[in-house]
């Protein structure tokens, strides 16, 4: 007993906590998947994170789950490092990642990429957010034809800030500016704070962004928005008109450009991807679900796995020959 | 006098029972959580407790997170001062001195002296960012890339001046961390530098794995050559020998009073952060200071400097993520998500339509420092008794954390082998006399530096006069030339001595 | 010291020189700015340069103490103090064999998940290269690792890793 009294009392606490948190799966229910863990590309703060938070805040309130989802973070390259993540967990059944529109650039981008979202599982969609066109309050544009249309009489000349060149703002600036032959330079920040200073301060002149992104600014009339990507205006933003309205020719952009959903790692057993769109399915009827999409100014878009699919191969095809712009805008 | 009387409401909601209980248990939980190398900078505590700290009502949840960052910040100077093991990259300069100090015996009284250096500049933050928050703003919205570049520049150049006796040696580790750094996607245009097609290297290298590698586990590799005999440490007699001396506090004014305006300046501007502060601070406090030469093996202005640097830079980078609704660096990020999940959205707005959050939030941040002034100093000697643990018990735990450090941070055996190449490294400029705090630094300060000239010159159209046009740019590159010939001049004046008694060296 | 500096500076330079010749390849200028490759040839260069010039002051029988930009720091004695000992010798045996064990470990992490792979870890350090072979040597080697494993993975919910053997108590 000798060895036993020199144990320190910390190292009992220890093991207790073991036993009492960590769980030891006594009688454990075959069906759920259990020790869920949710894997997301960002660090912590980072959109993917506090969407991944926000839906098992939601979650737990509801109770629709009664455990804890910790939040896994695999930052590297835009989504590649999550995808090659849950690749490895190949078979299992607690992992699930949140995944957005990103990480099909990042894929289409690294032609070596070891796994792109088709090796997934997709499990669900569940928002598209729209990217709207802010610019400061003061800028003399009021839409974005106007300012399309300064910008082809000087190319070169405006500046746009956003995030890394893979980001689909960028893509779709891209896109616009090779349907109106007009150019512009792109400003990057990996960061949001510094874009919203360089619009606020007149280094950049516009910036493509989600609502959050801008909703505050805007309320507090330093910015204000003077396009919507897409087909739809936003409830937050009524006024500002959509390209299409604009007259601003977007063909080559996806209708949905920013969306997010959940995948699961390859050959995830058929029950619980039931098991995981039944959770989020329910988390999207809720009321904090509606308070939470009208906050951010995103739309529910829910599809499952079969229509996701089909959604991300036309993305793909989509955006295809807007990342064959990147790389020759690069050179 | 409405700001004054809403800060009395702040610090009123703040000292309410309830708030203030988990106030302390924050701090309790960072301090707990910053010891450990590889969750040890405030933002990575801050994001393992936020589960818990949601499911509090807002107000409290910000005040214990508040807790948290300072208890964060504390452990981080402890276990760099007692172990000479940095757990977050502001707590890389109190490895100088406050390790110094610590193997002299002096290491209650440099944690203390961090703790109260802290205590007084947070105090300088709290007023600063409620009587200069409209100034403050405004600076961090005119810091555009063109000053931020110069700021980094002003930063490499410091790194120079710290390069010690061989300047060679001292430039080759600042090289080697620029290097370094270069290592993954270009975000401007997204190719490859030096990634030989793995994605582990992509996304560069990890920022904690060189420092776990260089500092940690090298460390351990130097002192392993020698038979670990029974603990050197010799404990002091009386408590107050653990503790600060009036004389101490007396020498430290200048440094403190230094550390605290660079700090809350260099944490306003979005980017800015603690690592520069510290940095920042240290030189500085260095370049001024009646006895330069004695930096580095132990002065406790060496400690007092950075710790007020690192303190009032959280008060600085409340600013822009209050106002502005940006945050300035890790830890305002947690914190801007922990806002956006309780459903409030900081912006320019947030003091008038929530100003029952903003301010209790503002002083939480001064009461927890307090409150770790309150908590951990009768603690200190307690804390010192880690350096009497035998190093054959110490140093496998040391290594053993230093792989969960490296690859807690993404999950990827990968950085565990480049633990490996560092702590090699490590060992290797130890034993050549290279310094590694220019590699470290440089490998902070570099990516920023390139970046911001690259946005700079895009901005400009490749026109370098952009540095001279804007004003901030301007004064700062006026304060590099005052710099650089401040330092010319002092290093013929010492040239002189030196060739006037070569015996001396 | 002489000769480990002379070694040191031809690594650093060729290491440069190897580091130029990539970045190179890469785009010095791209859409007219500083592209992908500037700065890294800059710095490569730099690092070549200053290898070289190690490696000559080395081979100078006096090194001209030549104080950097500013006030010196006392950094550079302190670890000069350390380095008595050069290369070889029974020192340089326990750090070889610590860092062996250690980097040895890394693809057992694969396999046999953390908390196996740190016992046998710290087994091999108290054991073999420290030589202690006491009762309370045997109880850190086991109580160590699986305090670490159930602070970090149970408590924490830190990811680490877990190895191929699923037997699913303390993540072996």
């Amino acid at each position: 007993m000798s060895v036993t009294s020199k144990m320190h009392g910390s190292v009992w606490s220890a093991i207790a906590a073991v036993l009492i948190v960590g769980g030891f799966p006594f009688g454990a229910v075959a069906a759920d998947p259990s020790n869920v863990q949710f894997v997301v590309d960002t660090g912590p703060g980072g959109g993917s994170d506090l969407f991944a938070r926000e839906i098992v805040k939601i979650a737990q309130q509801n109770k629709i789950i009664s455990d804890n989802w910790p939040v896994i973070s695999q930052s590297q390259g835009g989504g590649l490092g999550a995808m090659a993540f849950m690749k490895l967990k190949a078979g299992r059944d607690n992992y699930v990642a949140a995944f957005t529109s990103k990480w099909v650039v990042s894929s289409l981008n690294v032609p070596g990429a070891k796994a792109t979202l088709q090796d997934l599982t997709p499990i669900i969609q569940l928002i598209d957010e729209p990217q709207v066109i802010a610019v400061p309050a003061s800028s003399p544009y009021k839409t974005f034809a106007e300012f399309v249309a300064d910008a082809q009489k000087n190319p070169g000349k405006f500046v746009q800030v956003g995030g890394a060149v893979t980001s689909v703002d960028y893509l779709a600036a891209l896109v616009i500016e090779q349907n109106t032959k007009s150019s512009w330079k792109y400003l990057s920040f990996p960061d949001g704070g510094p874009r919203i200073t360089a619009l606020l301060r007149g280094d950049a002149q516009v910036m493509i962004g989600a609502v959050t992104d801008f909703s505050e600014q805007v309320a507090a009339n330093k910015l204000k928005i003077i396009g919507v990507l897409g087909d739809k205006r936003v409830p937050v933003f009524p006024d500002a008109p959509t390209l299409k309205e604009q007259g601003v020719p977007d063909q080559g952009i996806p209708t949905q450009l920013q969306f997010r959903g959940i995948a699961g790692p390859p050959n995830m057993s058929p029950e619980a991807v039931a098991y995981f769109q039944k959770v989020f399915t329910d988390v999207t009827r809720t009321d904090d679900w509606k308070q939470y999409m009208e906050r951010e100014g995103d739309t529910t878009e829910v599809a499952l796995t079969d229509e996701v699919k089909s959604r991300i191969a036309d993305f793909t095809a989509k955006l295809g020959p807007a990342i064959k712009l990147l790389k020759t805008a690069s050179e | 006098m409405l700001i004054l009387h809403q800060l009395y409401d702040g610090f009123a909601t703040a000292l309410s029972f309830n708030n203030f209980a988990w106030m302390i248990g924050g701090s309790i939980l960072g301090t707990l959580i910053g010891i450990l190398p590889g969750l040890g900078n405030p933002a990575a505590a801050l994001a393992i407790l936020l589960p818990l700290t949601l499911r509090l009502e807002p107000t409290t949840g910000m005040i214990m997170m508040a807790g948290i960052y300072h208890g964060a910040k504390f452990a981080g100077a402890t276990t760099a001062i007692l172990l000479n093991i940095p757990t977050e990259t502001s707590s890389i300069v109190l490895c100088y001195d406050g390790h110094a100090l610590a193997k002299k015996g002096r290491g209650g009284p440099a944690m203390g002296m961090s703790a109260i250096s802290g205590f007084i500049a947070s105090t300088v933050g709290v007023f600063a960012l409620t009587f200069a928050a409209p100034w403050a703003a405004d600076l961090a919205v005119n810091f555009g890339p063109p000053e931020f570049a110069m700021l980094m520049l002003f930063g490499l150049l410091l790194v120079v001046s710290l390069t010690g006796k061989n300047p060679v040696k001292g430039l080759i580790s600042m090289m080697l961390g620029l290097l370094l750094a270069t290592v993954g996607i270009d975000i401007f245009t997204g190719s490859e530098r030096y990634t030989f097609g793995s994605i582990d290297l992509s996304d560069g290298i990890e920022f904690l794995v060189l420092t776990l590698g260089l500092f940690a586990v090298g460390e351990v590799l130097v002192n392993v050559e020698r038979k670990a005999g029974k603990s050197s440490f010799v404990a002091p007699k009386r408590f107050l020998d653990y503790l600060p001396t009036w004389e101490d506090l007396r020498q430290t004014r200048l440094a403190i009073a230094i550390g605290s305006v660079l700090g809350f300046v260099i944490g306003a501007i979005p980017g800015g952060g603690s690592t520069l502060a510290s940095f920042v601070s240290y030189a500085v406090v260095k370049n001024t200071s009646k006895h330069p030469e004695a930096f580095g093996s132990g002065t406790m202005e060496g400690v007092a400097g950075p710790e007020a640097a690192n303190n009032s830079e959280a008060g600085g980078a409340m600013i822009p993520l209050l106002s502005l609704g940006i945050p300035g660096n890790a830890s305002t990020s947690v914190m801007l998500a922990a806002l956006m999940l309780y459903g409030v959205q900081p912006g320019p707005l947030l003091f008038s339509t929530h100003p029952e959050i903003a301010w209790p939030v503002i002083a939480s941040l001064y009461l927890g420092t307090l409150a770790l002034l309150v908590l951990n100093l009768p603690l200190i000697p307690m804390w010192v008794q880690i350096l009497r643990i035998p190093y054959w018990l110490l140093y496998p735990v040391i290594l053993i954390l230093g792989v969960v450090g490296a690859y807690s941070v993404r999950g990827s055996i990968f950085d565990v082998w480049m633990l490996m190449a560092f702590s090699a490294l490590g060992y290797t400029l130890r034993k050549l006399s290279v310094p590694a705090a220019p590699m470290l630094m440089a490998f902070v300060l570099g990516p920023q530096a390139e970046s911001a000239v690259r946005q700079s010159l895009m901005l400009s159209d490749n026109s370098p006069m952009i540095f001279l046009e804007r004003p901030i740019a301007l004064g700062i590159v006026v304060l590099i030339v005052v710099m650089v010939a401040t330092s010319i001049i002092s290093r013929r004046r010492q040239r002189h001595a030196v060739a006037a008694a070569p015996a001396a060296n | 010291m002489r000769k480990a500096d002379f070694v040191f500076g031809i690594v650093v330079c060729l290491a440069g020189v190897g580091a130029l010749i990539l970045a190179l390849q890469m785009r010095a200028f791209a859409g007219g700015i500083p592209g992908p490759g500037f700065f890294p040839v800059l710095v490569s260069s730099g690092l070549a340069v200053l290898g070289a010039i190690l490696a000559w002051q080395s081979l100078q029988e006096t090194v001209v103490e030549v104080r950097a930009v500013g006030p010196v720091s006392a950094v550079e004695a302190r670890h000069r103090h350390l380095s008595t000992d050069d290369q070889g010798g029974p020192s340089f045996l326990r750090t070889a064999a610590v860092w062996c064990g250690y980097v040895i470990m890394v693809p057992l992490l694969y396999f046999l998940g953390f908390t196996l792979t740190m016992t046998l870890m710290m087994a091999y350090l108290l054991f073999i290269v420290e030589g202690r072979r006491t009762v309370a040597s045997a109880v850190a080697v086991i109580v160590v690792p699986a305090a670490v494993y159930s602070l970090f993975a149970d408590l924490l919910q830190i990811d680490l890793p877990s190895g191929m053997l699923h037997l699913g108590v303390l993540g072996i």
